[in-house]
């Protein structure tokens, strides 16, 4: 099916692919207000600041229905993420870039008609607005019709991150339009009343919504408006909001893994250098580096890779990754949440608004350091069933082995029957081969543990 | 307008936008007074 399976709510045009790429659509119906937008040069202006994705026009002949006006063929985002994927600061910059791209309209006389986080993708460590169809004319005295959804998609949650618990964002993948007001309000601390933006925004607006259900807001406001001055202040007022919540990650059970695994100074090395070997000699394009903790590995293979998407099921790993992206401005390494044993679902109206994490593989290469033990051992899932997913979401795997006679997964069975009798060296090759080939296979200093390259066998050649 | 924007959302900000203004009317005084100390201080120490 060509029309983006999330591309229905908006009459003013959807996304559709065509060969393998995708385009947008702008309807007649929003013909006057897109033409207007373009030639205020608002999406120019939001280009050249990176808040926008860039588009060429195309030709008509390219449109996917007879309502068409135009075809927009808009840049490629390499990996799209989903909001219940971002961690705090990936979330915060995602708000604060619709919160400045809101004020850009409005200095041009347009306004954003929604504030989904849905609109935003990241590229190259930074966000970006994607929804170039996201802008009307402005009307003089009216409210924000997209309050509501900024307040769910964003604000609610980071409050809820900052103050109540980081994990609070899973609930994003549950309540796809944001999470409800009454329901957030209600979950946050005592004290977060005492936080006039908190107050304002989310538990006066959840007690509004709740007053009003059933109001006709023209007779309840009668003839008062909302001034523009007052619009540009509610957002600033909410960019204030946004800009002073914070997480700070720390205390959680892998942010300071990384350097208690069982390497010495110089196995790590040796390991540095090996995964290096392989990533170049696998020859991605695309990488998944999944348990990549803070990314360390990530960053080696984006050496010889266009992109690296780095998952990690701790909040406070991909936050430090996060930030280690933006403070040195790099590009490429994309961090994302993930529970590998419970991967992002297909989700939204027939299942087909948000992409399944499969739905958006496979990827060149897979790399799965120090996390076989954790799927096999940690969460009880057969070796021939993690080489099977592997070989689904992967054309090649770079991939660990840790025997256990190393510590790590000793500890993992300390307190616990080992029902694991094939988790050996054996075992794990003969479960892997039945999808991939060995290419080559190394022992990682004198450690019990081994690094593999392989092959898929069903991608061979492809 | 294809979102629905809320009744309560739309009441509200009606409701507040007189405290929205104000408050952001303190906040650029307090920008402002903030900066002139900051540039007085930063003449002194250059």
């Amino acid at each position: 099916m060509p029309r983006l399976g999330a591309s229905f709510r908006d009459p003013s045009g959807f996304v559709f692919t065509s060969s393998g790429r995708p385009y947008r659509q702008v309807n007649r119906v929003f013909a006057e207000q897109f033409e207007a937008c373009t030639s205020s040069g608002l999406y120019e202006g939001l280009v050249a600041e990176g808040l926008l994705v860039a588009h060429t026009r195309e030709e008509l002949s390219l449109a996917l229905t007879p309502e068409a006006h135009a075809v927009l063929a808009p840049a490629i985002v390499p990996f799209i993420s989903y909001p219940y994927e971002w961690c705090f600061g990936e979330l915060k910059d995602a708000a604060l870039l619709t919160l400045d791209v809101q004020l850009r309209a409005l200095e041009r006389g347009f306004v954003l008609r929604d504030a989904s986080a849905y609109n935003v993708q990241f590229v190259d460590g930074r966000p970006i607005f994607i929804d170039t169809l996201s802008f009307e004319r402005y009307e003089g005295g009216k409210p924000w019709i997209a309050y509501r959804q900024f307040c769910q998609h964003f604000l609610l949650p980071l409050t809820l991150m900052a103050k109540r618990d980081v994990r609070c964002g899973l609930m994003l993948r549950e309540h796809l339009d944001g999470i409800p007001l009454d329901f957030g309000a209600a979950l946050l601390p005592r004290g977060s009343w005492l936080d006039l933006a908190t107050l304002l925004h989310v538990q006066l607006h959840a007690r509004s919504q709740r007053k009003h259900q059933e109001t006709d807001v023209a007779s309840t406001i009668g003839t008062r408006t909302m001034p523009k001055r007052s619009l540009i202040s509610l957002v600033e007022s909410l960019r204030a909001a946004v800009s002073r919540l914070d997480w700070r990650p720390a205390g959680t059970q892998w942010a300071e893994y990384v350097d208690e695994t069982n390497y010495s100074d110089a196995a790590t090395t040796e390991k540095h250098e090996l995964v290096r070997r392989f990533v170049r000699e696998s020859n991605p394009s695309s990488v998944w580096d999944v348990g990549a903790n803070t990314g360390v590995y990530s960053r080696i293979a984006r050496e010889h890779a266009e992109l690296v998407v780095s998952f990690d099921v701790d909040p406070a790993a991909v936050e430090r990754n996060y930030r280690a992206v933006r403070t040195r401005n790099e590009t490429g390494i994309l961090p994302l949440l993930l529970d590998v044993t419970n991967p992002s679902p297909a989700i939204g109206w027939a299942h087909r608004e948000r992409m399944s994490l499969v739905e958006r593989g496979p990827a060149d290469l897979v790399m799965a350091l120090a996390l076989v033990h954790h799927l096999a051992i940690g969460n009880n899932v057969p070796l021939d069933t993690v080489a099977a997913f592997f070989a689904e979401v992967s054309q090649a795997l770079v991939i660990e082995f840790v025997a256990k006679s190393d510590s790590q997964v000793h500890r993992l069975l300390r307190n616990r029957a080992d029902v694991f009798p094939s988790y050996t060296k054996a075992g794990f090759e003969a479960a892997f081969a039945e999808h991939f080939t060995i290419a080559e296979c190394t022992r990682v200093g004198d450690a019990d543990r081994w690094l593999y390259r392989m092959q898929s066998r069903s991608r061979m050649g492809s | 307008m294809y979102i629905d924007p809320a009744a309560g959302s739309l009441v509200l900000q009606v409701l507040i936008a007189g405290v929205v203004s104000a408050l952001a009317a303190m906040a650029r005084v307090r920008r402002a007074v903030g900066s002139f100390f900051a540039s007085l201080f930063g003449r002194r120490s250059s």
